[in-house]
């Protein structure tokens, strides 16, 4: 994990030299923290290894998000140990990591679990990176298939609940969404928040940065029935009244607006990551990586959102952590989905 | 919202979405993810008869697909969980697809506790149904897609097709046009013509022109046909467009300017003769023929130019043809073409068919007027004289030129007097002068006639009667020239005869046979002799005494002249020395053919007279006008060397020729003999107005004249008072052997003293 401001080619050159023959994979990051997190570093560099684990790495630049995603996880194929994960780490700005996901997943199916999250970086510019082996990918996805003798832990959750009654997306476009319950989503949206009292009351259209001040303790949950996921707001068309969000909304499905304070967001963090240790089989937890939303950082603010760290080590038992901030979150452990949004995903090892 | 009424809104979002993915296959893994999001199911795929077609969480050909497709099979999969890879205690929930093909399931799989609800397998069961009918609807789409898309691919070939047979339509008539001018033989520019109108029509375009090599500049080209008009500036150079093509022998294109052309060759008899250009403006495409790609107009072009080398070809050949059976310079048929009409009336008069006749035609004078006018003048001779022949003509006789100056034709159901008729008419027409850049040329004409008559007549008999009778005619006197002469038996026997002749005279000289005879010349004035004439005589054999009318002819054509004129020069000299030894001075003329005036003749004659002990004086030879005329400078050399031995030179039958004055000033000559025609014609009350001229004419000259043929006294009286002093004729004496010529002579002489030589060198 590596600053985005950084010379990436130089930082990973760096850790290729100290690292030898290891494998590397990484993600540029706006914020990481690592060991005691007090305060965010520009690098932090996680060693996995010793005896009864293996790693396979694959990456891909494929245009095609379908493809890249088959084709990483053709590295976690035929796993020479007995339990496997696939750690992904893909772009955060193309909107398609939902789609990657999907392919991963029906490449290798429920036994091996998904965790990851998409690289934070240039936002405004649409830029992230991933490195691989001595490379530095722009917008690409990159992949490490961790085989073990023992249990690996994947842990998933947002602490969020839901508010009001559900609708049903009436008309969508991937990430765009034009129509709730077969109203101007906008329209629907700005409701729900004026009844949760995130917005004043009257008719007239708060400006955009105010909504999405007001919309960001608020995303869409996609209903299901074991957890909702999330859908955080990314941005809204005021005069054709759509919203759109970070990760797909289909057409059809059945939404809640969500809500959460600061407490229920650090409960959820500490769910994922004894969620994450609860998977190692009673194995006791050697170290964690975790991703944590770009926009639980906002919403914790500086303050709070160490405690996302604090709560990765009382999971762990003290053990190391490493923690970044990602837009937008991979964990499949249930579900066909496995694209996150505002929430907290930790693979523990 | 009601759970339920919720999940029916769903459902009706999902038919959306199907419809939106617009494609079977697009549809199932859609519906299969949609099914799993729904209900939140951990694995989904639609399954037909057995095999995977698509899923979330699982794909066909796993172990995890063969373990759900077996689940699925199983009676107890929706109630009770089973054991799927990666997915232990999974419950199923299914549905049908129906989508018409054989059997399609949608199932759902989900982990954890407790079934799926009932609602939640309507949903499934909801899911099924909607994909089923949604890929109904896709297949049945997509059917009527293809069948619209057959149909409008059909509509599109057949337009197509509609349109390239109306191009090819238009191509085919416009070739057969071609073709079939080509096929009856149209004149060549008609051709070309049709060729251009043709090219244009069909390749579009602005102009169309063939281009074809000066026949007589093959180097150069000049436009053959031209049809439409480029007109404005860069489509002008059409000859340059044409050379590319010429030169490269290949199809060739550019653009110039604002034109764009294109050229392919063409050929006549396997050789490149020009080229088919067609012209068009740039922007313009040609509305003739759509598809106008380069490749398919070059193949087009090329068809044209293949039609034009066809026309070309045959032109070419049929215009060898006719010149290898015309004369270039007359247009008249030449002697192949003549043969084989002359030969086809014999053998069809031989078949029963009609009578014909022939004329052979020979241009009398015709070599002087080339010598004296030029080439130019004998080709405008030849050119008026087969003009006026063809004049005098029908529909069916033929004329032709056989070579040189002579003419034949062959005249179609005609017998002698018709046959006659028309060579009269011919030979007033040819007699006609022609008018060649401001002089008059005159030729005469001699006319053969032969008809058609006895059985075994040929081709070749007929040409060899009318043959002879033209030399008959050739050798009429010059009073009755031109003449027609026809063709008779007697005229066959003469013809022998002449054969015969030709062959004894190889025998003359050597064989003593020949004599000669005297013919005195006299003082006008009082009838004392002067000189003599040697006049040359055959003691045949057979036929006796031929006078030389009867050999001189044939010894001049068989070569034999040499020879004889050689023995009549010797023997001349001999005799005359002999009487001179006898005290009787006179001199001696002695004929010379044309084929003696050669340079030998000076040491020749130069011997003779050593040898006899002769004066130079002693002896004239006479040469007719027309051999001073025809043989020019040549015989001037021999004539002036001569004269240095102190010989003399007369002219014989003056006024018959065509001698110029400035040409007999040249000569070397002494005497002018006035022929006796003109001597005859004074007697006769004719105008003595030529004799006079004549006798000026040698006087103004400072030359002797003799006038010969003189038999009456009338005659004599006129010529005396004309002013000529010296004559000849039966009015003294015709010619006589030696001895009786010294018998005469003597008494002559003695008859008028004194008996002085009257020729002396002036």
């Amino acid at each position: 994990m590596a600053s985005w401001r950084l010379d990436l080619t130089a930082v990973l050159a760096g850790v290729r030299a100290a690292g030898g023959d290891a494998a590397v994979v990484g993600t540029s990051t706006g914020t990481a923290f690592a060991r005691s997190g007090t305060a965010p570093s520009d690098i932090v560099v996680t060693a996995l290894g010793g005896p009864g684990i293996s790693v396979r790495t694959a990456a891909s630049t494929d245009a095609d998000a379908d493809r890249r995603g088959t084709e990483v996880a053709a590295a976690a194929l035929r796993p020479d140990k007995e339990h496997v994960v696939l750690l992904l780490l893909g772009s955060g700005t193309d909107g398609r990591l939902q789609d990657v996901v999907q392919r991963a997943y029906t490449a290798l199916g429920p036994g091996v679990p998904l965790v990851g999250g998409g690289s934070d970086g240039d936002i405004d510019g649409a830029r992230t990176w991933q490195f691989h082996g001595d490379d530095v990918l722009q917008d690409g996805l990159v992949g490490a298939a961790i085989s073990s003798d023992r249990p690996l832990g994947v842990g998933c959750a947002h602490g969020l609940a839901r508010v009001g009654l559900p609708l049903v997306v009436t008309s969508s476009d991937g990430t765009l969404v034009h129509s709730l319950d077969g109203r101007p989503a906008l329209d629907v949206y700005l409701e729900r928040l004026r009844a949760a009292g995130a917005l004043p009351p009257g008719p007239a259209d708060p400006d955009l940065a105010t909504l999405l001040a007001a919309g960001a303790p608020h995303p869409l949950g996609l209903s299901r029935r074991r957890a909702d996921v999330a859908r955080t707001l990314w941005s809204a068309d005021l005069a054709a009244r759509t919203l759109t969000f970070v990760s797909p909304l289909p057409q059809g499905s059945a939404v809640h607006v969500m809500s959460g304070d600061h407490d229920a967001m650090l409960a959820g963090a500490q769910a994922a990551c004894t969620q994450a240790v609860d998977g190692l089989a009673g194995a006791p937890a050697q170290g964690m990586v975790v991703f944590s939303c770009v926009a639980r950082r906002g919403l914790l603010g500086d303050g709070r959102r160490r405690e996302e760290v604090a709560a990765a080590r009382t999971a762990t038992g003290g053990e190391d952590v490493a923690l970044t901030f990602s837009v937008g979150e991979v964990a499949r452990v249930s579900g066909a989905a496995g694209c996150h949004n505002q929430t907290v995903v930790a693979l523990a090892v | 919202m009601d759970a339920t009424v919720h999940q029916g809104l769903q459902l009706v979002e999902l038919l959306t979405v199907l419809g939106r993915a617009g494609t079977a296959e697009a549809m199932v893994p859609l519906a299969a993810q949609w099914a799993a999001d729904v209900v939140d199911g951990d694995v989904a795929a639609v399954v037909r008869d057995g095999v995977v077609l698509a899923g979330a969480g699982v794909r066909a050909g796993t172990p995890l697909a063969a373990a759900l497709v077996h689940a699925l099979a199983g009676a107890t999969a929706a109630s009770t969980p089973v054991d799927l890879p990666g997915l232990p205690g999974a419950w199923l929930a299914d549905g049908e697809v129906t989508d018409g093909l054989g059997r399609t399931q949608l199932v759902v799989a989900r982990a954890g506790e407790g079934g799926f609800e009932a609602a939640e397998r309507l949903l499934v069961l909801g899911t099924g149904r909607l994909l089923g009918e949604s890929l109904r609807t896709a297949r049945a789409f997509a059917d009527e897609r293809a069948q619209r898309r057959r149909s409008d691919d059909l509509a599109v070939e057949r337009e197509a097709l509609l349109a390239t047979l109306r191009e090819r339509e238009l191509l085919l008539s416009t070739l057969l046009v071609l073709q079939r001018a080509i096929s009856h033989r149209r004149p060549l520019e008609e051709v070309l013509d049709l060729l251009c109108e043709g090219a244009q029509r069909v390749l579009g375009g602005l102009e169309a022109a063939v281009v074809l090599e000066d026949p007589l500049h093959r180097d150069r080209l000049r436009v053959g046909a031209r049809r439409g008009t480029a007109g404005h500036a860069g489509c002008e150079d059409l000859l340059a467009h044409a050379r590319t093509a010429v030169s490269t022998q290949a199809w060739a294109s550019g653009a110039d300017g604002g034109c764009r052309w294109e050229a392919a060759p063409v050929h006549a008899s396997g050789r490149v003769v020009g080229a088919l250009v067609l012209l068009d403006r740039a922007d313009r495409r040609s509305p003739a023929a759509p598809a106008h790609a380069g490749e398919r107009s070059e193949t087009l072009l090329t068809t044209f130019t293949q039609h034009a080398s066809v026309a070309l070809t045959d032109a070419y050949t049929e215009k060898s043809l006719r010149e290898s059976f015309y004369d270039q310079l007359t247009r008249l048929p030449n002697r192949s073409l003549f043969l084989d009409r002359l030969e086809r009336a014999a053998t069809g008069h031989a078949r029963g068919g009609p009578r014909a006749a022939l004329l052979y035609l020979d241009l009398d004078g015709f070599k002087a007027v080339n010598d004296r006018y030029g080439h130019g003048a004998g080709d405008a001779v030849l050119q008026a004289c087969a003009a006026r022949l063809r004049d005098c003509l029908r529909p069916g006789d033929t004329a032709a030129r056989l070579g040189g100056d002579e003419f034949a034709v062959v005249l179609e159901d005609a017998d002698v007097p018709a046959a006659e008729e028309v060579a009269h008419r011919v030979l007033a027409a040819l007699c006609e002068p022609v008018v060649h850049e401001g002089h008059l040329l005159e030729v005469g004409c001699s006319i053969g006639v032969a008809a058609v008559g006895h059985a075994g007549t040929t081709a070749e008999t007929l040409l060899r009667d009318a043959d002879t009778a033209m030399y008959v005619a050739k050798a009429a006197p010059a009073t009755s020239r031109p003449a027609v002469r026809t063709f008779q038996d007697s005229v066959r026997r003469a013809r022998a005869e002449r054969l015969e002749l030709e062959v004894d005279l190889a025998d003359a000289v050597p064989g003593g046979q020949l004599v000669l005879h005297y013919q005195p010349t006299v003082r006008l004035s009082d009838g004392a002799p002067a000189a003599v004439e040697a006049l040359v005589r055959w003691q045949h054999p057979r036929l006796g005494l031929l006078a030389p009318d009867r050999f001189i002819g044939i010894a001049e054509q068989s070569g034999h002249i040499t020879a004889l004129g050689r023995w009549v020069l010797g023997e001349a000299c001999r005799q005359v020395a002999a009487w001179r030894a006898e005290g009787m001075p006179l001199t001696v003329a002695v004929n010379l053919a044309s084929a003696q005036l050669v340079p030998g003749l000076v040491g020749e004659v130069q011997e003779l007279l050593r040898t006899h002990r002769l004066p130079g004086h002693a002896l004239v030879l006479e040469i007719t006008e027309t051999v001073v005329v025809a043989d020019g400078s040549a015989a001037q050399e021999v004539l002036a060397a001569l004269r240095t031995l102190d010989v003399r030179v007369a002219v014989d039958d003056f006024g018959t020729g065509y001698s110029s004055l400035s040409y007999l000033q040249r000569l070397p000559v002494d005497v002018l003999k006035v022929d006796r025609s003109f001597v005859t014609a004074l007697g006769r009350g004719g105008d003595p107005a030529l004799v006079r001229t004549v006798l000026s004419l040698a006087d103004a000259l400072g030359l002797d004249s003799v006038a010969e043929g003189i038999e009456t006294a009338e005659e004599r009286d006129v010529l005396r008072a004309l002013g000529c002093t010296v004559g000849q004729g039966y009015l003294w004496s015709r010619p006589l052997p030696p001895a009786q010529l010294r018998t005469w002579w003597l008494a002559a002489d003695a008859a008028a003293r004194p008996a002085t030589p009257v020729l002396t060198s002036r």
